[in-house]
């Protein structure tokens, strides 16, 4: 059936201008302030995704100074206790919910269609619902703040530290209402990933091709699809009992406190790879593209993460070891939480194993590679430690526990996000970042992630607890918590170097072409900035880095995909074969009023449950006009046939 | 349409205005206390019945009325100093009930405070010199939370421990 | 079946032989031997359908009337709740007041009183009726003037003790004993000298055993009983001093052994984790003597009590055919559910049979005499526990039961009740409640909350159960003509058939009935029945409190038993006195 459907380029006479103006026309973005609310491109709402993540990324960051201005000097009156237990909740809130699941989905959300070679996600609408609830969720956490109600029970709000009893007011509810909108919003972009990437890859783009970016981003949505719910119920739970006086958590009338860490880690430790995963997909990628050759052990390493992605569901009692655990279930998960570090050390080899091979060219991205090698290698090493109960029970709620997982999540995520970001800068704005600068910045940010991080080891050793305002000048933890202190000013001074040298190449930044890495994958064949419907013509893909088999003019593509209406092609699973076309819908405000009613049940059943109903029947409306039946369900404009 | 967003707008800053006014006091928390200050309140008022007419209201009001937090520890108090023995939680015992709004000495903080202070005839034992002043005002503002005296949004909507509420297992 | 011997009805003046009945009814129990048993015949299962008000008297009160109707002589006195007045009413005129006595109550005292403030009634001996204040005071009042003989102040209700209980006068001895299991006190027996007042003894439920009054003549019958200060070594440090114990429960005695029985209430606090150990002397049987008090023996009925099963319940002192012997015993219907039929020489258990629907124990060991619990339903820190059967205020609580000597079964108005527990942290604060647990009652199975059983103590089974809606408060008094009488906390006083547990006729009262009923024999020849109306109690204490019954976990969890209890009666003490036309 190929045969009829499609054909390549050197077959058929095509009128490329008229095409391009066709597409241009049919893809175009909704005008106008109005608009905004309208946009279903996924690079629009993935852009989205990242800027603001990153904004609250600086929220948590201007929290963490708080934080840690307190603890530079003992007995320090700075901060009072409840301002502090406020600013370390919201600080681990923000970084988990507010910052790295989402800037990780989207990065997804923008890559994934480009690397893949398709014009948009699955479900655009769907896409631009999601993003306002992570918009609503984090907006409705800091309006919190300033209204006197943010959360103090800590970022895993345990009960029944966050029940009704010992948390009055609404702080915890709006901690716990943030966790709906985020959880909400992330599932929504697992299921655009996951459908994505299994039907709209590019023929020929067989699941042994797919980038290992993209199968990270796989593995980690489908992880996101089965701890996501966890904590969802986790927070409608702890709602219920916290509004209407149910007893999920209440030991004495049948609930138990400790089925809340079960649900919360059974999301909370699978967070941890959903954070991580992708960071190792950039590594791949950037590995490869900078040893200049294929990545060594293809099969191995994508084992290796979806093993992960199973295992990484196998760990979340070793959350809980100083809960009283059975012997058994100790020794269980001490092992389950040994066992994940083979899928990882797989990857750790395969990828030295590429730069060992290939000629690596030590460029700003690879240096964030490098520095994240160092880092992640050190928290997995405490990680060992502290999978062991009996060590863990040692340290457990001391900063060692913060050092670890500052060293794994810093490490294994923010400093890959950072490389990829600095890989990817130009394909987003058509503009290559200063490498000088970059560089600097890259150092700046090692060291200071060592000087404030690696004294909290030697800080828990010697006891401090963490969630503690503030300590005693008798207790010799007062130069360590200098150093943490002046190592976090440093980090600051590289996070203000880093967005100086985005904001200022997005400026004046040399121009890029489509591919100034001279890399392999699908999204460096089109345009810098990508145009809007990602690519002129589908391409057909025969091997793992496309561009790296033969020149960007001699792939072979895609023609008779309609370009006076959004179409796309569907391909079938496993060979990417080509499978039938399929429309997308078009820019639409209804999502945004959804998100509008969502919101007003979610915000409102903080005082009163009914707002909940209320908030269902507030988004019945714009669902009806977002499924009303269009005969052309897309946007269609009005234009003059071309000649 | 500009107006429309206006209108959203000034409905918006209105909605948040009332809710940061009405959830300051219900949000904030003291965890470090002043010494108390003995003598500084008297003079709540028990009968309704004031000859010659109604005298101006006088007395300091509840520091702690309408706080969650205050509630909140008020709870904990309520259990600690044995409270709860008597009055239940809030059905009374080998007190009286707390939960009916039917007062003997008063309803207003001001009354519960004298109560708890000074002790009552029938029973109730004088805590005076025995509970430091802002804890017996956490008292109060719980003990009015029971009969639904203190916003609802400011009381929790149960307690961990087993429940108040009856269990029909009767006939 | 060979007839047992009557244990004797002391008389106004000689209480220390049995006497044939003489219409008189001098102290609550009726006898020493605790039967309340009457041998007037004039009201029998024939005619007590005709029985009508004879005459009635309000007590001015509105809270429990649990006391019982002396009648010594043409006078008839009666003790009320808080503030504890003692009426003296001439039976010649219908009921008129003779003369009340005021003790002048501390007001304060009401605050420690743990379920309700109800008097069980006065003690006559010697031309002097005894009593016991809230307030912890013994007073003496003469007879005839109704003035104060002597006061003596026996505790404090700032170390949360008050006194409810009866006294029992045994020689010169006037015997009294402490409430307070709730409040954290420290437990005692005292006797006291019946002319001056003064303290002879006082034999505390824990400590040392100097303390306890145990010396070289104690001679407990299992081993578990014996050793050196076991008050002491069997509590966490320091605790007994906390302990509870007390002994507000009735006291009987055996003029020919010269021993008087009492049992100790539960130990205190309610939460069992916070006094790891067998908690002696609380629950636990005592055989003392009224002289010294010193201690014969002792039993401990419920070695590290986890329920609040207080063993202050009577203990009715029969001689009954066992085995084809006759052999002194001791019947004691204990608020763990069984009747213990004991050796009252010895201390040794006869039989432990479960008169009550229990989950929280199996049985009483043979050999050892130790009870034996039901390890799941016992309460502790981070756990509720569900369907305790029976209840904290056990399968029968103070209300006293009656032997008749004529079908020689043991007639035992009780409580059908369960609960589930939550147990917390207690604090001691002096003079407030030491608990520990939060309660919560219902119904047991069947759903009736209330049973009036007949026991055959020799066969130890049920001969015939009549189901009340409520617990049965209410004492209980059995003729030798075969009818029995008790009241509901509906209101109802009920007649019996005491063969058959047929109900004979009933009268509907002012108010729930907590009370003792009595019978005697009027200056006119006639037999009366007395009793107090006027509900209250534990039990009753949601409507003489006025407690808010959507509270369940209200009067130590009893509210969520009794929720419809308002919907049925209202407060307010009245005598009834019936007579036949």
């Amino acid at each position: 059936m190929s045969a009829d459907l499609l054909s390549t380029i050197d077959q058929c006479e095509i009128d490329e201008a008229a095409a391009k103006r066709d597409l241009e026309n049919s893809w175009r973005a909704p005008g106008g302030f109005i608009g905004w609310f309208q946009e279903v491109n996924h690079k629009a709402i993935g852009l989205r995704y990242i800027v603001t993540a990153f904004i609250f990324l600086i929220a948590g960051g201007i929290e963490a100074l708080l934080m840690r201005y307190q603890l530079a000097i003992p007995d320090h009156r700075f901060l009072n206790p409840n301002l502090y237990n406020e600013i370390f909740t919201i600080h681990g809130s923000t970084m988990m919910f507010l910052f790295a699941v989402p800037v990780m989905e989207g990065m997804g959300i923008y890559l994934v269609p480009l690397m893949i070679g398709t014009r948009n996600v699955a479900f655009p609408r769907l896409n631009a619902y999601g993003y306002y609830m992570f918009l609503f969720g984090g907006i409705f956490l800091y309006a919190g703040i300033f209204l006197n109600m943010a959360p103090d029970a800590g970022w895993f709000a345990y009960t029944p530290l966050s029940g009704p009893q010992f948390s009055p007011g609404k702080r915890v509810d709006f901690w716990a209402q943030m966790i709906t909108f985020t959880e909400l919003s992330a599932l929504v972009v697992a299921i655009e990933i996951i459908v994505t990437v299994i039907k709209l890859r590019a023929p020929g783009m067989s699941l042994d091709r797919i980038p290992i970016f993209v199968w990270a981003m796989l593995v980690q949505s489908f992880m996101v699809v089965f701890a996501m719910p966890a904590v969802m119920d986790a927070s409608g739970m702890l709602m219920m009992d916290r509004t209407i006086g149910t007893h999920f958590f209440n030991p004495a009338e049948g609930g138990d406190p400790l089925l809340w860490q079960h649900t919360f880690w059974f999301f909370g430790h699978p967070e941890v790879y959903i954070i991580f995963i992708p960071g190792t997909g950039m590594v791949a990628e950037l590995v490869t593209v900078f040893s200049r050759r294929p990545i060594f052990g293809y099969t191995a390493i994508v084992l290796s993460i979806i093993s992960t992605g199973f295992i990484g569901f196998g760990l979340w009692v070793h959350h809980m070891f100083a809960t009283g655990l059975p012997q058994l279930g100790e020794s269980f998960f001490t092992a389950a939480s040994l066992l994940i570090t083979i899928p990882t050390g797989v990857q750790f080899f395969c990828w030295l194993a590429t730069m060992w091979g290939g000629r690596p060219k030590l460029t700003v991205p690879f240096w964030y590679v490098i520095s994240f090698f160092i880092i992640f290698v050190a928290g997995g090493l405490s990680g060992v430690m502290i999978a062991s109960a009996p060590f863990d029970i040692q340290v457990h709620d001391t900063f060692f526990i913060v050092a670890h997982f500052h060293y794994v999540l810093i490490g294994g995520a923010v400093f890959p996000l950072l490389g990829a970001i600095y890989y990817w800068f130009p394909k987003m704005t058509g503009r290559l970042q200063d490498d000088r600068l970059g560089l600097i910045t890259c150092w700046i940010l090692l060291i200071g992630f060592n000087l404030t991080f690696f004294p909290m080891h030697w800080l828990g050793l010697h006891g401090m607890p963490r969630r503690v305002y503030t300590y005693s000048a008798n207790s010799s933890w007062a130069s360590m918590n200098a150093l943490a202190s002046i190592g976090a000013v440093v980090i600051a001074v590289g996070g203000i170097l880093y967005l100086v040298n985005i904001f200022r190449s997005k400026r004046d930044g040399g121009f890029s072409g489509p591919n100034p890495w001279q890399a392999g994958t699908l999204e460096w064949m089109t345009d810098s900035p990508a145009p809007r419907y990602n690519f002129l013509h589908i391409p057909i893909v025969s091997g793992r880095e496309p561009l790296w088999e033969r020149p960007s003019d001699e792939i072979p593509l895609v023609i008779g995909l309609r370009t006076d209406r959004r179409e796309v092609l569907v391909t079938r699973t496993l060979e990417a074969s080509p499978d039938h076309r399929y429309i997308l819908p078009g820019p639409t405000i209804w999502p945004f009023w959804v998100a509008v009613g969502t919101g007003i049940g979610f915000t409102g059943s903080v005082f009163n449950m009914w707002w909940f109903v209320l908030g269902g029947f507030i988004c019945f409306v714009p669902f009806v006009g977002w499924f009303w039946p269009h005969r052309n369900i897309n946007f269609v404009p009005k234009m003059e046939k071309p000649k | 349409m500009k107006r429309v967003t206006k209108g959203v707008l000034a409905c918006a800053s209105v909605l948040v205005l009332a809710t940061l006014a009405s959830s300051c006091k219900r949000e904030s928390r003291t965890l470090r206390n002043e010494p108390p200050q003995r003598g500084l309140y008297d003079a709540a008022r028990e009968s309704t019945n004031e000859p010659g007419g109604k005298l101006p209201k006088i007395g300091m009001p509840s520091p702690a009325e309408g706080n969650a937090y205050a509630i909140s520890q008020g709870q904990r108090l309520f259990d600690w100093y044995n409270c709860s023995g008597c009055h239940a939680q809030g059905g009374g015992g080998m007190g009286p009930p707390l939960m009916d709004r039917r007062f003997t000495y008063g309803s207003q903080p001001a009354n519960i405070y004298d109560t708890i202070v000074k002790g009552r005839p029938n029973g109730m034992p004088t805590w005076g010199g025995r509970i430091p002043e802002f804890q017996v005002w956490q008292l109060v503002a719980y003990v009015r939370s029971l009969s639904g005296s203190e916003p609802s949004a400011a009381t929790p909507g149960r307690s961990d421990g087993l429940e108040k509420k009856t269990r029909a297992q009767l006939q | 079946m060979q007839t047992p011997k009557h244990g004797g009805a002391p008389t106004a003046s000689n209480l220390h032989s049995p006497q044939p009945e003489d219409g008189q009814w001098v102290m609550p129990s009726e006898n020493y031997d605790a039967t309340r048993f009457s041998g007037l015949d004039q009201i029998d299962t024939q005619n007590v359908r005709n029985l009508k008000v004879a005459w009635t008297f309000s007590t001015g009160m509105t809270r429990g009337e649990e006391a019982a109707p002396l009648v010594v002589g043409s006078t008839m006195y009666i003790v009320t709740p808080y503030p504890n007045y003692l009426y003296a009413l001439d039976l010649t005129q219908n009921g008129a007041l003779k003369w009340v006595y005021k003790p002048g109550v501390d007001p304060s005292s009401q605050g420690v009183a743990c379920c309700d403030v109800v008097n069980r009634g006065a003690a006559y001996s010697a031309g002097k009726l005894f009593y016991n204040t809230l307030d912890n005071y013994t007073v003496a009042v003469d007879a005839q003037t109704g003035r104060q003989v002597w006061k003596t102040q026996l505790g404090d209700i700032n170390k949360g003790q008050t006194m409810t209980m009866v006294p029992l006068v045994v020689k010169d001895r006037v015997i009294v004993g402490n409430s307070g299991g709730e409040m954290g006190v420290r437990g005692w027996l005292t006797g006291l000298d019946a002319k001056t007042g003064k303290i002879a003894w006082r034999a505390y439920a824990a400590g040392p055993d100097s303390d306890v009054l145990i010396g070289p003549n104690f001679k407990p019958f299992y081993d578990e009983d014996r050793g050196k200060d076991l008050g002491v070594t069997s509590w966490p440090p320091g605790a007994w001093k906390i302990g509870g114990g007390g002994a507000w429960g009735w006291v009987s005695y055996d003029p020919e052994l010269d021993l008087i029985y009492y049992g100790t209430a539960n130990p205190g606090p309610w939460n069992p984790d916070q006094r790891p150990g067998d908690n002696k002397w609380s629950c636990t049987l005592f055989a003392r003597r009224p002289e010294t008090g010193e201690a014969i023996w002792a039993y401990q009925i419920g070695p590290h009590d986890d329920f609040d099963y207080d063993g202050v319940n009577e203990n009715v002192l029969v001689d009954l055919p066992i085995n084809g012997q006759t052999r002194k015993v001791l019947l004691h219907p204990d608020r763990d559910g069984y009747v213990y039929m004991m050796d009252r020489a010895t201390g040794e258990v006869l039989s432990a049979e479960a008169f009550g629907y229990i989950t929280t124990s199996t049985g009483v060991d043979k050999k050892t005499g130790r009870l034996q619990l039901v390890k799941a339903k016992s309460p502790g820190f981070g756990k509720t526990v569900r369907d305790i059967c029976p209840a904290s205020p056990g399968a029968k609580d103070w209300q006293p039961s009656a032997f008749s000597f004529k079908t020689g079964l043991l007639y035992i108005p009780h409580n059908n009740l369960c609960q589930e527990v939550s147990a917390t942290a207690a604090n001691y604060i002096a003079g407030t409640p030491y608990v520990g647990a939060t309660v919560r009652m219902y119904a047991g199975p069947g759903g009736n909350r209330g049973e009036y059983t007949a026991w055959d103590p020799v066969a130890g089974k049920v001969v015939w159960t009549i189901k009340e809606r409520f617990p049965v408060w209410s004492g209980t008094v059995v003729t030798t003509t075969d009818v029995a009488f008790y009241g509901t906390m509906e209101g109802w006083f009920k007649a019996v058939n005491a063969k058959t547990g047929q109900q004979l006729w009933q009268f509907k009262t002012g108010s729930g009935i907590i009370g003792q009923p009595t019978t005697y024999r009027g200056p006119d020849g006639k037999q009366y029945v007395a009793v107090l109306s006027g509900v209250g109690g534990w039990a009753g204490a949601v409507v003489a409190g006025g407690l808010d019954t959507r509270d369940g976990t209200g009067a130590l969890g009893f509210t969520n038993a009794m929720i419809d209890l308002p919907k049925y009666t209202t407060r307010g003490g009245t005598l009834y006195v019936f007579s036949l036309p």
